[in-house]
């Protein structure tokens, strides 16, 4: 009987300490049960938005392949309009929103007929990625006399431009 | 009632039935404990059985660390959108270009346009050859009173001459919260 009773006070024992236990496990079992469900409700919408996150990531150069597709992308807006471009690339850094971010900073010179070159800048200004024009220059030359015998359709114009490509992310 | 039993044995039977009684007592309490000790034993084992498959559940702490992975991703998706959303400049250059053009009538030359765009401000010089001096004048004249346009200037110098005129005309775009602004006044 004596044993009886010591198991059972140490049953006694054993149970308030395990519901103490649980108390705490079904706590911390809420507070992962409010987590999961948020995390459930991120992931939801993260995959709701897959398709619109990936068309925002194809504006943004992540590595060099990208790089390669821009530089192509702008070589290839000049062909269509039979310009052909110097292009330099070099990676910058900028002060964004209070935070210094790394950009593609690109120079582009050309020359054509003021058509052609207006066409070229405002299919530059169209590119999908995030550009920033830091300066762009449109001259003529050779034009001093207001009479002189050039039209203007053979008029050779230079195109100078220098832009900031803010969209590039290639950490 | 009469008596036969002897004092002696009336002992003895009193002492036999104490004994049962004690006996049918102890038996029983012991019956309850056992009862008592396996019922809360059971239970004791499930708990703890219990508490063991919630201890596994609560030791998936992934899911803390997922949803911190996906606000990142959700922040980074964020600052893309603003850096998307954001003009940086308050005129792009054709824009610009289009209205110098718009202005220039056969008396006036275009040689060069200059656009800048400093710390989000941007500047803009024009050159060119005008035939008259009172053609840069109606140009500057113009350029002055477009809503966009700021710190418009030509320099004295570039009115010297009377024929053939060249000009510099330059400057500064206005953002276009300062366009707003003018609107409303």
């Amino acid at each position: 009987m004596f044993l009886l009773g010591g198991v059972l006070f140490y049953l006694h024992s054993g149970i308030v300490k395990t519901a103490k236990e649980l108390t705490d496990i079904e706590r911390l079992r809420a507070e992962l049960l409010g987590q999961e469900s948020g995390v459930l409700t991120v992931k939801k919408s993260l995959q709701n938005t897959e398709v619109g996150r990936r068309e925002i990531d194809s504006y943004f150069i992540s590595n060099q392949n990208n790089v390669a597709t821009f530089a192509t992308a702008i070589e290839a807006n000049a062909k269509q309009i039979d310009l052909s471009p110097e292009v330099t690339l070099e990676t910058g850094e900028v002060e964004i929103f209070g935070e210094t971010k790394d950009i593609l900073h690109t120079t582009i010179s050309v020359s054509g007929s003021f058509n052609k070159l207006y066409q070229y800048l405002q299919a530059l200004e169209q590119i999908p990625y995030k550009v920033s024009f830091s300066s762009v220059t449109l001259a003529s030359y050779g034009q001093t006399s207001f009479d002189e015998k050039t039209s203007s359709v053979q008029t050779k114009w230079t195109l100078d431009i220098a832009m900031d490509v803010l969209s590039y992310n290639t950490q | 009632m009469v008596n036969l039993l002897p004092d002696e044995k009336k002992e003895i039977l009193k002492k036999e039935y104490h004994l049962r009684v004690f006996l049918a007592g102890s038996y029983f309490a012991v019956i309850s404990l056992a009862i008592l000790v396996v019922i809360l034993g059971s239970y004791f084992f499930l708990v703890r059985q219990e508490i063991g498959k919630l201890e596994e559940g609560a030791g998936s702490k992934n899911a803390s660390t997922t949803l911190a992975g996906d606000m990142v991703l959700v922040k980074e998706i964020n600052q893309k959108l603003l850096l998307l959303n954001t003009r940086f400049e308050s005129m792009l250059p054709t824009e610009l270009a289009r209205v110098f053009i718009s202005y220039k009538n056969d008396n006036i030359k275009i040689t060069r346009i200059e656009y800048q765009n400093k710390e989000n401000v941007g500047y803009a010089t024009v050159k060119g050859i005008a035939r008259t001096r009172e053609s840069v004048i109606t140009l500057l004249e113009d350029l002055k009173q477009n809503q966009s346009f700021m710190n418009v200037d030509l320099p004295i110098s570039d009115l010297s001459k009377s024929k053939d005129v060249p000009f510099t005309i330059s400057l500064s775009i206005k953002k276009d919260e300062e366009k707003r602004i003018n609107t409303d006044n």
